[in-house]
């Protein structure tokens, strides 16, 4: 589409740009960071400054991983009503097994928050994404087993096998996007770029992925 | 089960249909009825009259703008709060829309306009006004259902301790409604239980207790002329009750999209006399006992009546 | 324009291309519906070429297909793209004086995600069996593949995924734009109230679209994959799972998504009714606190969609009480409008009147609502032609004529040039007093007992007299798609040879208004506007007496004023009597 611009430009902007000293003057009182370059280049971006975008990035993070666990919230309703409605069959694989796997991905956590701390070493995040690795290999052994050894299948096993399978699915699916983003991280961390806040924003959704781990087993895999 | 309606030939579709809805349209044009298009918001306070009764279906007694005929005991109770609820909704509408309009009459082009956003008395009114109109319209709303939901649709206790009430299990199934009546000796899944197809027969003025199922997929269980909604859902036994005001026959229709063949998931429910109905039940429960299969476990649907 | 452009001016002309092509395709679909209601089995007029064996009348599979892709284009692929994709992504950045959105990569995506979605909506037309045909609601079992087989059903539940990844994305998008992209100055309360309405339907959005995505995620892996989760009964396997709890999932994201399709709607009139009142909106905070308080309970009342499923007794009434208690905010704001309109000057452009329309089928729709709220009266209405119009009056009617009021109004903004205001009025009339005709006629036929979804409702001996009503629908119907054929005539002509539009046409004060060009240039703002008062600062005596006009900028400084609030170390932006407008009230 080609629409000419149009050149008339507008009176109040025009009087607004006749009275620079007020305008400066108020930027230079509201120390917003998105002001204070803004007339310098024009940015995609109402922020200009790094601090403002990666501060509008880890709020993005922040809210879209606190709105998408409603996607979990919304499957732990699910079991918890077939739960309520008949008795929930334990499963044949290894409570305690399953409890340790998770706890790769809390210590994944705990790494990588710790490792937030401490200045520019890439082990953490490589140490997580090892631990991460190891937890789908983990719960892929699992369900294995439950497949072949145990008979838990789809669809003789019925809600349960399918809550089984289906959500463990769901989940790992999850933690695998989760160490890719990581992955990509440490790749360009290798590099030489400055990853300290991507980083920052990937390992909020390392905690995101355990949390919902914690749902997951107190909502399919506890008896 | 069929599953082939997706892919089923419709050249004989057309041709048949058509016809039908030209004998239709006959039909239409000799009952000669309104076609009224009025708006909405101000037609709908016409209450759902109790009609003569007829002995079959029949389009001549019905009006395009009133619920269809109520031939219930307790149906009244919601046709009335419906009318009461549409006499305070006409209202709102008039006020609304009379108020836009005296305003925009009055206010086109006006010189001055206010400069405020309110002031503090007028937000209180507008606030109060929506409290009053919330309270009273709503409220009506809100007691006159909750007095028929505990007189009549959620009190099984009435079905339950009358002694002359009639127990139906209903299966719906892609496209029909299987009735079952537990026969002379008053238990289902038993040799005399009657089965019917798209057939539901009830004595006059009795309860009747409908317990509900479906084998394949959400069903709706509607008897328009008893104010009867109830889903089928398989998986789940739905119960509900009602009584006919008086002999005749009316339809059972299914409101829930159930495939292809939704459209003809029609039955038709008879309102009997005491006599007639005991006669036709009788005559019903030997035949079936003649015809008992053991082995047709598909025949064998029923299940154990449940306590409400 | 460049496809790959991820200015959120370009993002939104995309979007409102897609979302109009896909109204289209969605109004042809309605209108095949009406036919077929008004003269069952007839051939279809023009429909011969895609249904050669039966000459073009539509067959029961064909009609279960139409209604299902009428429900889910309309509502994924036209509405919601068309309020956010389009007037969201145009406006919101532009009114609160941000260079663009937050996330300009991710707006982008979405959009490709929306398109993604959008095609295989089309190709799903193309396959064996045709497309989706379990209803927009797809219920299971009916919509696993057992009952409906066939790639089309699963192309398009893929479809609705794409499309709400495409909603969660812009939703968030647009809630940390709100957040964190203000300009200086443009304080919460200086929001204009289309700002409120679009912030609340992302939210909603961001939190209720994952529930979509988990029920059909969910019924995803039913029909591939075997689980059992939503089978039960015949097909069930291994004890079965509940179709029940699909439907709870599925209405817990759907009433709030029909609050999102009309938050928008309802923040635009908002806006306008002030702006061709030439008056400050009445109770601004009321107004906003009211759709606030509206999103925060649609969560709460889902349930009244399955009054009829059997639920227990405590939730009926839990329910019914909550979705009764929903109508006192929507009538507290629907006073505001008409107390703005009061002692107003009321100019009657086409935003205006389409703002007006919006609020009659609103009204009228939500009026029309109340009775579905209770439970005993919901029982002779429930499934029948009386919920279609009501639901069709607002988010339907409503939000149509939301999005015209939204593009008649900044049509100026987004192409630089002005559309024939007659044409435009005559467009929003007729089609108003059509909808009023087409969804009343549904009302009415809903009362006497029409079920919906009936592929020959004349199969029932007491619905056989409402013929006649029907026809007289249908043909409301098709002069309203008639109809349609003004704006696209008044939409090419504009865009071929209309004439430039003035720089700000309708006299108002908001940024983009007042601070951009028309079209708006990369980054929008040659310099970020510094904002001091409220969107609605019309008709001030102050402005009038020195400026000699009944509007002053959001962001323009009266004379006289300026050295006193530039001088005062404290508060730069929000001295003088005309900035407290908009922002105490």
């Amino acid at each position: 589409m080609s629409v000419e611009r149009n050149p008339v430009e507008d009176e109040s902007q025009t009087r607004t740009d006749s009275n620079p000293l007020s305008m400066s003057r108020a930027l230079g009182m509201k120390p917003l960071p998105f002001v204070s370059d803004a007339s310098a280049e024009p940015s995609p971006h109402g922020a200009s400054t790094s601090s403002a975008v990666e501060g509008t990035l880890w709020l993005g993070t922040v809210l879209g991983l606190a709105a998408w666990s409603m996607f979990f919230a919304s499957l732990v309703f699910a079991v918890g009503w077939y739960r309520m409605r008949e008795p929930w069959p334990p499963l044949p694989v290894s409570l305690l097994g399953l409890g340790l796997t998770g706890l790769l991905l809390l210590a994944g956590s705990a790494v990588l928050h710790l490792g937030l701390q401490r200045r520019e070493s890439p082990w953490p995040a490589r140490c997580a994404l090892v631990l991460g690795l190891g937890f789908l290999a983990l719960q892929a052994t699992w369900t294995h087993q439950a497949w072949w050894t145990e008979h838990v299948r789809i669809p003789e096993g019925g809600v349960s096998a399918s809550a089984f399978h289906g959500l463990t699915a769901l989940h790992a699916l999850h933690v695998l996007g989760v160490i890719f983003g990581l992955f990509l991280v440490c790749w360009r961390h290798a590099r030489g770029a400055d990853v300290r806040a991507s980083l920052r924003r990937h390992v909020l959704g390392w905690h995101f992925v355990t949390a919902m781990w914690v749902l997951l087993f107190v909502a399919v895999y506890l008896p | 089960m069929s599953v082939e309606g997706k892919s089923q030939p419709s050249s004989d579709l057309p041709s048949d249909t058509s016809e039908r809805t030209l004998a239709l349209r006959e039909d239409a044009t000799i009952n000669g009825h309104r076609t009224d298009d009025a708006p909405p918001g101000v037609d709908k306070s016409v209450e759902g009259k109790s009609q003569p009764s007829s002995n079959a279906p029949s389009a001549t007694s019905a009006r395009t703008l009133a619920l269809p005929e109520d031939a219930s005991v307790d149906g009244h109770r919601i046709d009335a709060l419906l009318g009461w609820s549409h006499r305070f909704e006409a209202g709102m509408a008039a006020l609304a829309l009379g108020w836009m309009v005296v305003a925009v009459w009055r206010f086109r082009n006006a010189k001055r306009a206010a400069s405020d956003g309110g002031t503090k008395r007028s937000r209180a009114w507008v606030f109060g006004l929506a409290l009053s109109t919330f309270l009273v319209v709503d409220g009506a709303l809100l007691v006159g259902s909750e007095g028929y939901l505990r007189d009549v649709l959620w009190n099984l206790q009435v079905p339950a301790t009358d002694p002359r009430t009639v127990r139906i299990e209903i299966n719906a199934h892609q496209w029909s409604w299987e009735a079952r009546y537990a026969g002379e000796d008053n238990r289902f899944n038993t040799s005399d239980d009657v089965v019917t197809w798209n057939d539901l027969r009830v004595p006059a003025g009795v309860p009747v207790w409908v317990q509900l199922v479906s084998t394949d997929v959400v069903h709706g269980f509607s008897l328009p002329n008893f104010r009867v909604k109830l889903d089928a859902i398989p998986g789940r036994v739905n119960q509900t009750w009602f009584r006919a005001a008086r002999e005749g026959t009316w339809e059972v229709a299914c409101y829930q999209h159930c495939g292809t063949s939704h459209y003809r998931m029609r039955g038709e429910l008879r309102a009997l006399s005491d006599e007639a109905y005991a006669a036709w039940l009788r005559e019903a429960g030997r035949q079936a006992v003649q015809a008992y299969d053991v082995d047709d476990s598909a025949a064998h649907w029923g299940w154990e009546w449940k306590a409400p | 324009m460049s496809l790959l452009s991820l200015d959120h001016k370009d993002v939104a002309r995309r979007y409102l291309w897609s979302g109009l092509g896909f109204l289209l395709l969605g109004g042809l679909l309605a209108l095949a519906i009406r036919w077929q209601w008004a003269w069952p089995g007839q051939p279809v007029p023009g429909l011969a070429w895609a249904l050669p064996e039966s000459r073009g009348a539509l067959t029961p599979p064909t009609y279960t297909a139409v209604f299902t892709m009428h429900g889910l284009v309309m509502i994924f692929f036209a509405v919601t793209p068309l309020l956010f994709g389009a007037l969201g992504h145009f406006v919101l950045p532009l009114a609160i004086g941000a260079r663009g959105l937050a996330f300009p990569r991710l707006s982008a995506l979405g959009y490709w995600v929306y398109a993604l979605g959008g095609v295989l909506v089309l190709a799903s037309f193309a396959v064996r069996l045709g497309p989706a045909s379990a209803g927009w609601t797809a219920y299971p079992p009916l919509s696993t593949s057992a009952f409906t087989p066939g790639l089309g059903q699963t192309l398009v539940t893929v479809a609705v995924l794409c499309a709400g990844t495409s909603a969660f994305t812009y939703g968030l998008n647009f809630v940390v734009t709100v957040a964190r992209c203000r300009a200086p100055g443009m304080t919460w309360g200086r929001l204009p109230l289309t700002v409120w309405g679009l912030f609340f339907a992302s939210v909603l959005n961001v939190l209720f679209v994952p529930v979509l995505a988990a029920a059909t995620a969910l019924l995803l892996m039913d029909r591939l994959l075997g689980t059992q989760f939503f089978i039960a009964g015949a097909a069930a396997v291994g004890g079965g799972g509940d179709p029940v709890v699909y439907q709870h999932l599925f209405w817990l994201f759907g009433h709030p998504e029909v609050y999102i399709l009309i938050l928008p709607a309802w923040g635009m009139v908002g806006d306008l009714v002030a702006f061709f009142s030439r008056k400050p909106a009445h109770g601004y905070r009321l107004t906003a606190g009211a759709m606030g308080t509206v999103s925060a309970l649609s969560g709460l009342v889902y349930a009244h969609h399955l009054f009829t499923s059997g639920m227990s007794p405590l939730l009926g009434r839990t329910f019914m009480v909550l979705t009764l208690l929903i109508s006192l905010p929507a009538e507290v704001m629907f006073l505001n409008w008409l107390m703005t309109l009061w002692r107003g000057s009321v100019r009657l452009t086409s935003p205006m009147l389409a703002a007006l329309a919006t609020m009659v089928v609103f009204g009228l729709g939500g009026i029309t609502g109340l009775a579905l709220g209770a439970v005993a009266t919901d029982v002779p209405l429930h499934g029948t032609l009386w919920v279609v119009g009501h639901f069709h009056l607002t988010m339907g009617a409503a939000s149509f004529l939301g999005v015209f009021a939204g593009l008649y109004f900044w049509f100026p903004k987004m192409f630089g040039r002005a559309l024939h205001e007659g044409l435009a009025k005559v467009h929003v009339l007729s089609s108003a007093v059509l909808f009023l005709g087409v969804f009343g006629g549904q009302l009415a036929a809903g009362y006497a007992g029409q079920l919906r979804r009936l592929y020959d409702p004349y199969q029932y001996t007491y619905l056989k007299h409402l013929l006649p009503l029907n026809q007289w629908t249908t043909v409301c119907a098709f002069l309203l798609g008639a109809a349609q054929v003004v704006f696209v005539v008044n939409l090419v002509w504009t865009l071929r040879r209309g004439r430039a539009a003035e720089a700000n046409p309708w006299q108002v004060g908001t940024l983009e208004w007042t601070c951009a060009a028309s079209p708006p240039g990369e980054g929008n703002f040659t310099q970020i506007p510094v904002v001091l008062r409220g969107p609605h600062a019309l008709s001030q005596p102050e402005v009038l007496e020195r400026l000699g006009r009944d509007w002053i900028g959001q962001a323009e400084v009266l004379p006289g004023e300026a050295r006193q609030g530039a001088g005062d170390e404290a508060m730069p932006a929000s001295e003088g009597p005309v900035s407290t407008v908009g922002s105490v009230t």
